[in-house]
Protein backbone atom coordinates (compact mmCIF):
# COMPACT_ATOMS: atom_id res chain seq x y z
CA UNK A 1 0.00 0.00 0.00
CA UNK A 2 1.19 3.51 -0.80
CA UNK A 3 1.72 5.83 2.15
CA UNK A 4 1.15 8.82 -0.12
CA UNK A 5 -0.81 8.64 -3.35
CA UNK A 6 -1.06 11.70 -5.60
CA UNK A 7 -3.08 11.53 -8.80
CA UNK A 8 -3.35 14.28 -11.44
CA UNK A 9 -2.77 17.03 -8.89
CA UNK A 10 -3.26 20.54 -10.23
CA UNK A 11 -2.97 23.80 -8.35
CA UNK A 12 -3.80 27.15 -9.86
CA UNK A 13 -3.41 30.61 -8.31
CA UNK A 14 -5.73 32.76 -10.38
CA UNK A 15 -4.68 32.13 -13.99
CA UNK A 16 -1.25 30.86 -13.03
CA UNK A 17 -1.09 27.08 -12.80
CA UNK A 18 1.89 26.15 -10.65
CA UNK A 19 1.39 22.38 -10.49
CA UNK A 20 0.39 20.65 -13.72
CA UNK A 21 -1.26 17.32 -13.06
CA UNK A 22 1.33 15.62 -10.87
CA UNK A 23 1.07 11.91 -10.17
CA UNK A 24 3.36 9.99 -7.90
CA UNK A 25 3.19 7.60 -5.01
CA UNK A 26 5.37 6.97 -2.00
CA UNK A 27 5.41 3.33 -1.02
CA UNK A 28 5.44 2.33 2.63
CA UNK A 29 8.98 2.22 3.99
CA UNK A 30 10.39 4.28 1.11
CA UNK A 31 12.42 7.46 1.41
CA UNK A 32 11.06 9.66 -1.36
CA UNK A 33 12.95 12.82 -2.25
CA UNK A 34 11.10 15.56 -4.10
CA UNK A 35 13.74 17.78 -5.67
CA UNK A 36 13.53 20.86 -7.83
CA UNK A 37 14.65 24.48 -8.05
CA UNK A 38 12.90 27.37 -6.32
CA UNK A 39 9.42 27.93 -7.69
CA UNK A 40 9.18 24.45 -9.18
CA UNK A 41 6.14 23.64 -7.03
CA UNK A 42 7.65 21.46 -4.30
CA UNK A 43 6.18 23.32 -1.34
CA UNK A 44 2.85 23.82 -3.14
CA UNK A 45 2.72 20.08 -3.81
CA UNK A 46 3.51 19.24 -0.19
CA UNK A 47 0.97 21.83 1.02
CA UNK A 48 -1.71 20.18 -1.12
CA UNK A 49 -0.69 16.74 0.17
CA UNK A 50 -0.95 17.99 3.75
CA UNK A 51 -4.30 19.70 3.22
CA UNK A 52 -2.91 23.19 3.81
CA UNK A 53 -3.85 24.21 0.28
CA UNK A 54 -6.92 23.07 -1.59
CA UNK A 55 -5.92 21.49 -4.93
CA UNK A 56 -7.64 22.86 -8.03
CA UNK A 57 -8.17 19.26 -9.10
CA UNK A 58 -6.75 15.81 -8.53
CA UNK A 59 -6.81 13.25 -5.82
CA UNK A 60 -4.51 12.90 -2.81
CA UNK A 61 -4.45 10.19 -0.14
CA UNK A 62 -2.14 10.20 2.87
CA UNK A 63 -2.13 6.88 4.73
CA UNK A 64 -5.49 6.30 3.10
CA UNK A 65 -7.05 9.59 4.25
CA UNK A 66 -7.86 12.63 2.08
CA UNK A 67 -5.94 15.82 2.98
CA UNK A 68 -8.92 17.43 4.73
CA UNK A 69 -9.06 14.61 7.27
CA UNK A 70 -5.44 14.20 8.25
CA UNK A 71 -6.32 15.00 11.87
CA UNK A 72 -7.86 11.53 11.97
CA UNK A 73 -4.38 10.05 11.58
CA UNK A 74 -3.34 11.22 15.02
CA UNK A 75 0.33 10.58 15.55
CA UNK A 76 0.72 8.39 12.42
CA UNK A 77 1.72 11.45 10.40
CA UNK A 78 4.31 14.04 11.41
CA UNK A 79 5.50 17.07 9.48
CA UNK A 80 8.58 19.28 9.70
CA UNK A 81 8.06 22.56 7.88
CA UNK A 82 10.85 24.55 6.26
CA UNK A 83 10.40 27.47 8.65
CA UNK A 84 11.20 25.32 11.70
CA UNK A 85 8.05 26.14 13.62
CA UNK A 86 8.22 26.45 17.40
CA UNK A 87 6.34 28.37 20.08
CA UNK A 88 8.91 31.10 20.72
CA UNK A 89 7.82 31.78 24.30
CA UNK A 90 8.37 28.17 25.39
CA UNK A 91 11.61 26.33 26.13
CA UNK A 92 12.81 23.40 24.04
CA UNK A 93 11.39 20.89 26.55
CA UNK A 94 8.12 22.82 26.91
CA UNK A 95 7.77 22.96 23.12
CA UNK A 96 7.89 19.18 22.98
CA UNK A 97 5.27 18.93 25.74
CA UNK A 98 3.11 21.48 23.93
CA UNK A 99 3.35 19.51 20.67
CA UNK A 100 2.58 16.29 22.53
CA UNK A 101 -0.68 17.86 23.68
CA UNK A 102 -1.67 18.52 20.06
CA UNK A 103 -1.64 14.79 19.28
CA UNK A 104 -4.29 12.30 20.16
CA UNK A 105 -1.96 9.32 19.89
CA UNK A 106 -0.22 7.77 22.88
CA UNK A 107 2.31 7.01 24.24
CA UNK A 108 4.85 9.79 23.85
CA UNK A 109 8.52 9.25 23.54
CA UNK A 110 10.53 10.67 26.40
CA UNK A 111 11.39 14.35 25.76
CA UNK A 112 14.91 14.08 27.11
CA UNK A 113 15.62 11.11 24.89
CA UNK A 114 14.39 13.06 21.85
CA UNK A 115 16.35 16.15 22.83
CA UNK A 116 19.48 14.02 23.06
CA UNK A 117 18.70 12.38 19.74
CA UNK A 118 18.76 15.72 17.92
CA UNK A 119 21.70 17.05 19.93
CA UNK A 120 19.93 19.81 21.86
CA UNK A 121 20.73 18.67 25.43
CA UNK A 122 22.57 21.88 26.44
CA UNK A 123 19.59 23.93 25.24
CA UNK A 124 16.80 21.85 26.76
CA UNK A 125 15.71 24.72 29.02
CA UNK A 126 16.45 27.56 26.59
CA UNK A 127 13.53 29.45 25.10
CA UNK A 128 12.86 28.77 21.42
CA UNK A 129 13.19 32.50 20.73
CA UNK A 130 16.89 32.27 21.59
CA UNK A 131 17.61 29.33 19.23
CA UNK A 132 19.24 29.63 15.83
CA UNK A 133 17.38 28.44 12.73
CA UNK A 134 19.37 25.21 12.70
CA UNK A 135 18.60 24.56 16.36
CA UNK A 136 14.92 25.27 15.82
CA UNK A 137 14.98 22.88 12.89
CA UNK A 138 16.33 20.16 15.13
CA UNK A 139 13.65 20.98 17.69
CA UNK A 140 11.02 20.66 14.96
CA UNK A 141 12.42 17.26 13.98
CA UNK A 142 12.34 16.16 17.62
CA UNK A 143 8.72 17.31 17.80
CA UNK A 144 7.88 15.28 14.72
CA UNK A 145 9.27 12.13 16.29
CA UNK A 146 7.25 12.43 19.50
CA UNK A 147 4.52 10.02 18.51
CA UNK A 148 6.67 7.57 16.54
CA UNK A 149 5.01 8.37 13.19
CA UNK A 150 4.52 5.98 10.28
CA UNK A 151 4.98 8.78 7.77
CA UNK A 152 7.29 11.74 8.20
CA UNK A 153 7.01 14.63 5.75
CA UNK A 154 9.92 17.08 5.77
CA UNK A 155 10.02 20.28 3.76
CA UNK A 156 13.65 21.38 3.25
CA UNK A 157 14.81 19.61 6.43
CA UNK A 158 18.50 20.31 5.86
CA UNK A 159 18.43 24.00 5.03
CA UNK A 160 19.93 26.17 7.74
CA UNK A 161 21.83 23.29 9.33
CA UNK A 162 25.60 23.27 9.71
CA UNK A 163 27.67 20.34 8.46
CA UNK A 164 27.43 18.55 11.78
CA UNK A 165 23.68 19.11 11.94
CA UNK A 166 23.26 17.79 8.40
CA UNK A 167 25.26 14.65 9.24
CA UNK A 168 23.25 14.15 12.42
CA UNK A 169 19.96 14.53 10.57
CA UNK A 170 20.98 12.21 7.76
CA UNK A 171 21.95 9.57 10.32
CA UNK A 172 18.62 10.09 12.04
CA UNK A 173 16.65 9.80 8.79
CA UNK A 174 18.54 6.65 7.87
CA UNK A 175 17.78 5.15 11.26
CA UNK A 176 14.10 6.08 10.93
CA UNK A 177 13.94 4.55 7.50
CA UNK A 178 15.55 1.36 8.77
CA UNK A 179 12.92 1.19 11.50
CA UNK A 180 10.19 1.25 8.86
CA UNK A 181 9.16 4.92 8.87
CA UNK A 182 8.20 6.27 5.44
CA UNK A 183 9.87 9.57 4.63
CA UNK A 184 8.79 12.17 2.09
CA UNK A 185 11.38 14.95 1.82
CA UNK A 186 11.80 18.00 -0.34
CA UNK A 187 15.23 19.51 -0.60
CA UNK A 188 17.67 21.47 -2.72
CA UNK A 189 20.61 19.55 -1.27
CA UNK A 190 20.93 16.90 -3.93
CA UNK A 191 24.22 15.43 -2.74
CA UNK A 192 22.82 14.70 0.73
CA UNK A 193 19.51 13.53 -0.70
CA UNK A 194 21.31 10.98 -2.84
CA UNK A 195 22.75 9.48 0.34
CA UNK A 196 19.38 8.68 1.88
CA UNK A 197 16.56 8.53 -0.68
CA UNK A 198 15.35 5.30 -2.20
CA UNK A 199 13.06 7.03 -4.68
CA UNK A 200 13.24 10.43 -6.25
CA UNK A 201 10.95 12.81 -8.12
CA UNK A 202 12.35 15.80 -9.99
CA UNK A 203 9.98 18.74 -10.26
CA UNK A 204 10.58 21.41 -12.88
CA UNK A 205 8.13 24.17 -13.68
CA UNK A 206 5.30 22.36 -11.93
CA UNK A 207 5.87 19.10 -13.85
CA UNK A 208 7.31 15.90 -12.48
CA UNK A 209 10.05 15.27 -15.04
CA UNK A 210 11.42 12.13 -13.45
CA UNK A 211 9.92 9.80 -10.87
CA UNK A 212 11.22 6.43 -9.79
CA UNK A 213 13.74 4.44 -7.77
CA UNK A 214 17.06 6.23 -7.27
CA UNK A 215 19.04 3.64 -9.30
CA UNK A 216 16.70 4.05 -12.22
CA UNK A 217 16.92 7.82 -12.07
CA UNK A 218 20.72 7.78 -11.81
CA UNK A 219 20.71 5.53 -14.86
CA UNK A 220 19.61 8.52 -16.87
CA UNK A 221 23.08 9.94 -16.43
CA UNK A 222 24.72 6.65 -17.47
CA UNK A 223 26.68 7.04 -20.69
CA UNK A 224 26.25 10.81 -20.85
CA UNK A 225 29.14 12.97 -22.03
CA UNK A 226 29.73 16.68 -22.33
CA UNK A 227 31.51 17.58 -25.56
CA UNK A 228 33.11 21.01 -26.10
CA UNK A 229 34.11 21.28 -29.76
CA UNK A 230 34.41 23.96 -32.43
CA UNK A 231 32.68 24.53 -34.69
CA UNK A 232 29.74 23.32 -32.65
CA UNK A 233 27.36 22.95 -35.61
CA UNK A 234 29.81 20.64 -37.38
CA UNK A 235 30.29 18.66 -34.14
CA UNK A 236 26.52 18.26 -33.82
CA UNK A 237 26.28 16.96 -37.43
CA UNK A 238 29.08 14.44 -36.77
CA UNK A 239 27.50 13.27 -33.50
CA UNK A 240 24.09 12.84 -35.08
CA UNK A 241 25.65 10.79 -37.89
CA UNK A 242 27.52 8.46 -35.50
CA UNK A 243 25.85 5.15 -34.62
CA UNK A 244 24.98 4.67 -30.93
CA UNK A 245 25.06 8.40 -30.16
CA UNK A 246 22.03 10.44 -29.11
CA UNK A 247 22.35 14.22 -28.95
CA UNK A 248 20.58 15.60 -25.88
CA UNK A 249 19.30 19.13 -25.31
CA UNK A 250 21.90 21.30 -23.59
CA UNK A 251 21.71 24.73 -22.03
CA UNK A 252 25.29 25.77 -22.87
CA UNK A 253 25.83 27.33 -26.33
CA UNK A 254 29.43 26.09 -26.43
CA UNK A 255 28.98 22.38 -25.79
CA UNK A 256 26.95 19.31 -26.68
CA UNK A 257 25.45 16.72 -24.37
CA UNK A 258 25.35 13.25 -25.80
CA UNK A 259 24.34 9.82 -24.58
CA UNK A 260 26.34 6.95 -25.99
CA UNK A 261 25.80 3.21 -25.99
CA UNK A 262 28.36 0.42 -26.36
CA UNK A 263 31.72 1.55 -27.77
CA UNK A 264 30.32 4.68 -29.35
CA UNK A 265 32.34 7.07 -27.13
CA UNK A 266 35.80 6.44 -28.70
CA UNK A 267 34.22 6.25 -32.15
CA UNK A 268 32.59 9.64 -31.61
CA UNK A 269 35.80 11.33 -30.44
CA UNK A 270 37.63 9.89 -33.44
CA UNK A 271 34.87 10.98 -35.82
CA UNK A 272 34.90 14.50 -34.41
CA UNK A 273 38.66 14.88 -34.97
CA UNK A 274 38.45 13.30 -38.43
CA UNK A 275 35.47 15.51 -39.18
CA UNK A 276 37.60 18.62 -38.71
CA UNK A 277 36.42 19.62 -35.24
CA UNK A 278 38.75 20.99 -32.63
CA UNK A 279 38.02 19.05 -29.46
CA UNK A 280 38.44 21.07 -26.22
CA UNK A 281 36.71 18.62 -23.84
CA UNK A 282 35.13 15.19 -23.94
CA UNK A 283 34.01 14.38 -20.38
CA UNK A 284 31.89 11.63 -18.96
CA UNK A 285 29.17 12.93 -16.62
CA UNK A 286 29.07 11.55 -13.09
CA UNK A 287 26.20 9.26 -12.18
CA UNK A 288 24.86 11.58 -9.50
CA UNK A 289 21.55 13.12 -8.66
CA UNK A 290 23.19 16.49 -9.23
CA UNK A 291 24.18 15.45 -12.78
CA UNK A 292 20.73 14.09 -13.54
CA UNK A 293 19.17 17.22 -12.13
CA UNK A 294 21.43 19.51 -14.16
CA UNK A 295 20.76 17.53 -17.30
CA UNK A 296 17.01 17.78 -16.69
CA UNK A 297 17.32 21.52 -16.10
CA UNK A 298 19.25 21.76 -19.39
CA UNK A 299 16.53 19.86 -21.20
CA UNK A 300 13.85 21.96 -19.54
CA UNK A 301 15.54 25.25 -20.37
CA UNK A 302 16.21 24.15 -23.92
CA UNK A 303 12.60 23.03 -24.34
CA UNK A 304 11.17 26.18 -22.79
CA UNK A 305 13.63 28.37 -24.70
CA UNK A 306 14.60 30.32 -21.60
CA UNK A 307 17.38 30.47 -19.09
CA UNK B 1 -14.78 17.21 19.00
CA UNK B 2 -12.07 16.98 16.32
CA UNK B 3 -9.22 18.15 18.49
CA UNK B 4 -11.10 21.01 20.17
CA UNK B 5 -10.11 19.73 23.59
CA UNK B 6 -6.55 19.14 22.43
CA UNK B 7 -6.26 22.76 21.29
CA UNK B 8 -7.82 24.05 24.51
CA UNK B 9 -5.44 21.94 26.59
CA UNK B 10 -2.33 22.82 24.60
CA UNK B 11 -3.15 26.55 24.48
CA UNK B 12 -3.77 26.54 28.22
CA UNK B 13 -0.39 24.85 28.69
CA UNK B 14 1.28 27.48 26.47
CA UNK B 15 -0.43 30.45 28.14
CA UNK B 16 0.50 29.22 31.61
CA UNK B 17 4.16 29.21 30.61
CA UNK B 18 4.18 32.56 28.84
CA UNK B 19 6.12 35.22 30.73
CA UNK B 20 4.24 37.99 28.93
CA UNK B 21 0.95 36.38 29.93
CA UNK B 22 1.91 36.28 33.60
CA UNK B 23 3.16 39.85 33.48
CA UNK B 24 -0.12 40.98 31.96
CA UNK B 25 -2.09 39.04 34.59
CA UNK B 26 -0.13 40.74 37.37
CA UNK B 27 -0.67 44.18 35.81
CA UNK B 28 -4.40 43.53 35.49
CA UNK B 29 -4.55 42.31 39.10
CA UNK B 30 -2.86 45.53 40.20
CA UNK B 31 -5.26 47.79 38.28
CA UNK B 32 -8.05 47.65 40.93
CA UNK B 33 -5.50 48.27 43.69
CA UNK B 34 -4.24 51.38 41.91
CA UNK B 35 -7.82 52.49 41.29
CA UNK B 36 -8.70 52.17 45.01
CA UNK B 37 -5.60 54.16 45.87
CA UNK B 38 -6.57 56.82 43.30
CA UNK B 39 -10.11 56.88 44.75
CA UNK B 40 -8.70 57.43 48.23
CA UNK B 41 -6.48 60.26 47.02
CA UNK B 42 -9.32 61.87 45.03
CA UNK B 43 -11.74 61.91 47.96
CA UNK B 44 -9.20 63.34 50.44
CA UNK B 45 -9.98 67.03 49.69
CA UNK B 46 -13.72 66.37 50.04
CA UNK B 47 -13.16 64.58 53.36
CA UNK B 48 -11.08 67.51 54.58
CA UNK B 49 -13.68 70.07 53.47
CA UNK B 50 -16.46 68.17 55.22
CA UNK B 51 -14.39 67.88 58.38
CA UNK B 52 -13.64 71.61 58.35
CA UNK B 53 -17.32 72.48 57.89
CA UNK B 54 -18.26 70.20 60.79
CA UNK B 55 -20.13 67.77 58.52
CA UNK B 56 -17.74 64.86 58.74
CA UNK B 57 -19.07 61.45 57.79
CA UNK B 58 -20.65 59.50 60.62
CA UNK B 59 -19.33 56.13 61.74
CA UNK B 60 -22.27 54.43 59.99
CA UNK B 61 -21.50 56.24 56.75
CA UNK B 62 -17.83 55.31 56.98
CA UNK B 63 -18.72 51.67 57.67
CA UNK B 64 -20.30 51.36 54.22
CA UNK B 65 -17.99 53.70 52.32
CA UNK B 66 -16.11 50.86 50.62
CA UNK B 67 -18.84 49.74 48.23
CA UNK B 68 -18.30 52.50 45.67
CA UNK B 69 -14.51 52.08 45.41
CA UNK B 70 -14.96 48.29 45.38
CA UNK B 71 -17.34 48.35 42.43
CA UNK B 72 -15.48 51.11 40.60
CA UNK B 73 -12.06 49.47 40.98
CA UNK B 74 -13.45 46.07 39.98
CA UNK B 75 -15.13 47.68 36.97
CA UNK B 76 -11.87 49.39 36.09
CA UNK B 77 -10.06 46.04 36.23
CA UNK B 78 -12.70 44.52 33.97
CA UNK B 79 -12.36 47.38 31.46
CA UNK B 80 -8.63 46.83 31.03
CA UNK B 81 -8.86 43.08 31.51
CA UNK B 82 -11.59 42.82 28.88
CA UNK B 83 -9.44 44.75 26.45
CA UNK B 84 -6.50 42.47 27.25
CA UNK B 85 -8.64 39.38 26.63
CA UNK B 86 -9.83 40.83 23.32
CA UNK B 87 -6.23 41.39 22.26
CA UNK B 88 -5.15 37.97 23.50
CA UNK B 89 -7.84 36.14 21.54
CA UNK B 90 -7.36 38.33 18.46
CA UNK B 91 -3.64 37.64 18.46
CA UNK B 92 -3.96 33.91 19.17
CA UNK B 93 -5.02 32.22 15.97
CA UNK B 94 -3.59 34.92 13.68
CA UNK B 95 -0.25 34.74 15.50
CA UNK B 96 -0.22 30.97 15.14
CA UNK B 97 -0.95 31.35 11.45
CA UNK B 98 1.95 33.83 11.15
CA UNK B 99 4.35 31.53 12.99
CA UNK B 100 3.10 28.33 11.33
CA UNK B 101 1.91 26.66 14.53
CA UNK B 102 -1.61 26.49 13.07
CA UNK B 103 -0.22 24.48 10.13
CA UNK B 104 1.53 22.17 12.52
CA UNK B 105 -1.67 21.64 14.52
CA UNK B 106 -3.79 20.63 11.52
CA UNK B 107 -1.23 18.05 10.45
CA UNK B 108 -1.58 16.50 13.91
CA UNK B 109 -4.83 15.58 15.60
CA UNK B 110 -6.60 18.91 15.14
CA UNK B 111 -9.11 19.93 12.48
CA UNK B 112 -9.43 23.52 11.32
CA UNK B 113 -12.71 23.81 13.21
CA UNK B 114 -10.85 22.54 16.28
CA UNK B 115 -8.45 25.49 16.03
CA UNK B 116 -11.40 27.83 16.54
CA UNK B 117 -13.35 25.62 18.95
CA UNK B 118 -10.39 25.03 21.26
CA UNK B 119 -9.80 28.71 21.73
CA UNK B 120 -13.52 29.35 22.20
CA UNK B 121 -13.52 26.74 24.94
CA UNK B 122 -10.93 28.75 26.84
CA UNK B 123 -12.94 31.99 26.63
CA UNK B 124 -15.31 31.28 29.59
CA UNK B 125 -12.39 30.06 31.68
CA UNK B 126 -10.37 33.22 31.05
CA UNK B 127 -13.39 35.43 31.70
CA UNK B 128 -14.07 33.72 35.03
CA UNK B 129 -10.38 34.05 35.93
CA UNK B 130 -10.40 37.73 35.00
CA UNK B 131 -13.49 38.40 37.09
CA UNK B 132 -12.09 36.42 40.02
CA UNK B 133 -8.64 38.01 39.96
CA UNK B 134 -9.85 41.60 39.56
CA UNK B 135 -12.60 41.01 42.13
CA UNK B 136 -10.20 39.53 44.68
CA UNK B 137 -7.66 42.28 44.21
CA UNK B 138 -10.35 45.00 44.45
CA UNK B 139 -11.80 43.39 47.58
CA UNK B 140 -8.38 43.13 49.27
CA UNK B 141 -7.51 46.74 48.43
CA UNK B 142 -10.87 48.01 49.67
CA UNK B 143 -10.81 45.94 52.86
CA UNK B 144 -7.47 47.51 53.74
CA UNK B 145 -8.91 51.03 53.45
CA UNK B 146 -12.69 50.96 53.88
CA UNK B 147 -15.58 49.17 55.49
CA UNK B 148 -18.18 47.17 53.58
CA UNK B 149 -21.20 47.62 55.85
CA UNK B 150 -24.64 49.02 55.06
CA UNK B 151 -24.83 51.97 52.69
CA UNK B 152 -25.79 54.97 54.82
CA UNK B 153 -26.24 58.50 53.43
CA UNK B 154 -27.20 61.43 55.65
CA UNK B 155 -28.20 59.04 58.42
CA UNK B 156 -30.52 56.97 56.20
CA UNK B 157 -29.71 53.35 55.35
CA UNK B 158 -30.20 53.17 51.58
CA UNK B 159 -29.25 49.52 51.23
CA UNK B 160 -28.00 46.84 53.55
CA UNK B 161 -24.68 45.13 52.93
CA UNK B 162 -26.52 41.93 51.93
CA UNK B 163 -28.63 43.81 49.37
CA UNK B 164 -25.56 45.52 47.96
CA UNK B 165 -23.70 42.25 47.75
CA UNK B 166 -26.62 40.61 45.93
CA UNK B 167 -26.83 43.56 43.53
CA UNK B 168 -23.09 43.45 42.90
CA UNK B 169 -23.21 39.71 42.26
CA UNK B 170 -26.02 40.21 39.76
CA UNK B 171 -24.10 43.01 38.00
CA UNK B 172 -20.98 40.88 37.68
CA UNK B 173 -23.01 37.93 36.36
CA UNK B 174 -24.59 40.23 33.78
CA UNK B 175 -21.18 41.18 32.37
CA UNK B 176 -20.03 37.55 31.97
CA UNK B 177 -21.89 36.70 28.73
CA UNK B 178 -20.70 39.93 27.09
CA UNK B 179 -17.09 39.27 28.12
CA UNK B 180 -17.24 35.74 26.71
CA UNK B 181 -18.70 37.14 23.49
CA UNK B 182 -15.90 39.72 23.41
CA UNK B 183 -13.37 36.85 23.38
CA UNK B 184 -15.30 35.18 20.55
CA UNK B 185 -15.25 38.46 18.62
CA UNK B 186 -11.48 38.46 19.12
CA UNK B 187 -11.31 34.95 17.63
CA UNK B 188 -13.38 36.11 14.66
CA UNK B 189 -11.03 39.07 14.11
CA UNK B 190 -8.13 36.64 14.36
CA UNK B 191 -9.59 34.51 11.59
CA UNK B 192 -10.52 37.44 9.36
CA UNK B 193 -7.26 39.39 9.51
CA UNK B 194 -4.18 38.49 7.47
CA UNK B 195 -1.73 38.87 10.35
CA UNK B 196 -1.60 39.04 14.13
CA UNK B 197 -1.00 42.79 14.06
CA UNK B 198 -3.95 43.21 11.69
CA UNK B 199 -6.16 41.08 13.90
CA UNK B 200 -5.35 43.07 17.04
CA UNK B 201 -5.91 46.34 15.17
CA UNK B 202 -9.21 45.12 13.70
CA UNK B 203 -10.50 43.89 17.06
CA UNK B 204 -9.54 46.94 19.10
CA UNK B 205 -10.61 49.50 16.49
CA UNK B 206 -14.01 47.79 16.09
CA UNK B 207 -14.53 47.52 19.86
CA UNK B 208 -13.36 51.01 20.78
CA UNK B 209 -15.01 52.49 17.68
CA UNK B 210 -18.35 51.03 18.71
CA UNK B 211 -17.79 52.28 22.25
CA UNK B 212 -17.26 55.83 20.95
CA UNK B 213 -20.31 55.86 18.72
CA UNK B 214 -22.81 53.63 20.56
CA UNK B 215 -24.53 56.69 21.98
CA UNK B 216 -25.76 57.50 18.49
CA UNK B 217 -27.68 54.21 18.42
CA UNK B 218 -29.59 55.03 21.59
CA UNK B 219 -31.45 52.05 23.11
CA UNK B 220 -30.65 49.96 20.05
CA UNK B 221 -27.03 49.81 21.24
CA UNK B 222 -28.22 47.38 23.93
CA UNK B 223 -28.77 44.82 21.20
CA UNK B 224 -25.02 44.63 20.62
CA UNK B 225 -23.02 42.58 23.12
CA UNK B 226 -20.32 45.23 23.26
CA UNK B 227 -22.67 47.59 25.14
CA UNK B 228 -22.69 45.19 28.08
CA UNK B 229 -18.90 44.95 28.35
CA UNK B 230 -17.32 47.28 30.93
CA UNK B 231 -15.65 49.90 28.75
CA UNK B 232 -14.51 53.51 28.60
CA UNK B 233 -17.97 54.91 27.87
CA UNK B 234 -19.53 52.33 30.10
CA UNK B 235 -23.20 51.38 29.97
CA UNK B 236 -22.73 47.93 31.44
CA UNK B 237 -24.32 46.54 34.58
CA UNK B 238 -21.12 47.36 36.46
CA UNK B 239 -21.43 51.05 35.55
CA UNK B 240 -25.00 51.00 36.85
CA UNK B 241 -23.77 49.30 40.02
CA UNK B 242 -21.28 52.12 40.65
CA UNK B 243 -24.22 54.55 40.75
CA UNK B 244 -26.01 52.26 43.20
CA UNK B 245 -22.94 51.93 45.43
CA UNK B 246 -22.54 55.71 45.47
CA UNK B 247 -26.10 56.04 46.67
CA UNK B 248 -27.13 58.00 43.53
CA UNK B 249 -29.54 55.41 42.25
CA UNK B 250 -31.46 52.46 43.55
CA UNK B 251 -33.56 51.86 40.49
CA UNK B 252 -31.15 49.31 39.03
CA UNK B 253 -31.19 48.23 35.41
CA UNK B 254 -34.37 47.96 33.41
CA UNK B 255 -35.76 44.49 32.76
CA UNK B 256 -35.06 44.98 29.07
CA UNK B 257 -31.41 45.84 29.72
CA UNK B 258 -31.00 42.87 32.06
CA UNK B 259 -32.45 40.48 29.51
CA UNK B 260 -30.33 41.99 26.76
CA UNK B 261 -27.15 41.61 28.83
CA UNK B 262 -28.03 38.07 29.84
CA UNK B 263 -29.20 36.55 26.56
CA UNK B 264 -28.16 38.58 23.52
CA UNK B 265 -24.37 37.97 23.71
CA UNK B 266 -24.76 34.18 23.30
CA UNK B 267 -26.15 34.09 19.74
CA UNK B 268 -23.65 36.80 18.80
CA UNK B 269 -20.82 34.68 20.19
CA UNK B 270 -22.03 31.68 18.19
CA UNK B 271 -22.22 33.85 15.07
CA UNK B 272 -18.68 35.13 15.60
CA UNK B 273 -17.35 31.59 16.07
CA UNK B 274 -19.23 30.29 13.03
CA UNK B 275 -17.75 33.10 10.95
CA UNK B 276 -14.28 32.30 12.28
CA UNK B 277 -14.73 28.58 11.55
CA UNK B 278 -15.85 29.23 7.97
CA UNK B 279 -12.95 31.59 7.29
CA UNK B 280 -10.35 29.27 8.85
CA UNK B 281 -11.74 26.32 6.89
CA UNK B 282 -11.38 28.16 3.58
CA UNK B 283 -8.23 30.20 3.96
CA UNK B 284 -4.74 28.73 3.42
CA UNK B 285 -2.92 28.27 6.72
Amino acid sequence: MAAVEVRSLRKRYGRNEVVHGLSFSVEEGAVYGLVGPNGSGKTTTLSCVLGLLRPTSGDVRVLGEPPGRLHRLGGRLAVVFDTAIAARELTVRQNLRYLARLNRARPWRDEDELIAEVGLEPLADARASSLSLGQRKRLAIAGALLAQPELLVLDEPLSGLDTLGVRQCLRLFRRLSESGVTLLLSSHRLHEMQEIVSHVGVLLGGDLRVDGPLDEVLGRARGCYRVAATPLDRARQVAEATDGVEVLPAESPTELRVRVTGDAAPRLSRALVEGGCELAAFEREQESLQAVFEALVDEYVAAEGRS
Amino acid sequence: MKGTLLVARSEWYRDLRSRAGWLLAVVIALVPVVRVFAWRVAEAPDRLRRAQSGAAASADELAGAGWAPLVESWRFGLVLGGLALLIHFARGLAGDRDSGIARLAVTRSVSRTGLVGGRALLAPLYVVLLVAVTGASAWLAVRANYGLGDLVVDGYTLMTAEELFAELRRSVLLTLPALVCLCCAGIAASALARSAVGAVALATVAFLGFDLFKEVLGRKALLVFSSHVPSIFDESAMAEMVQVALGYSDAGMSEQAVNAALWLPWPQAVLALALAAVVVARRPL
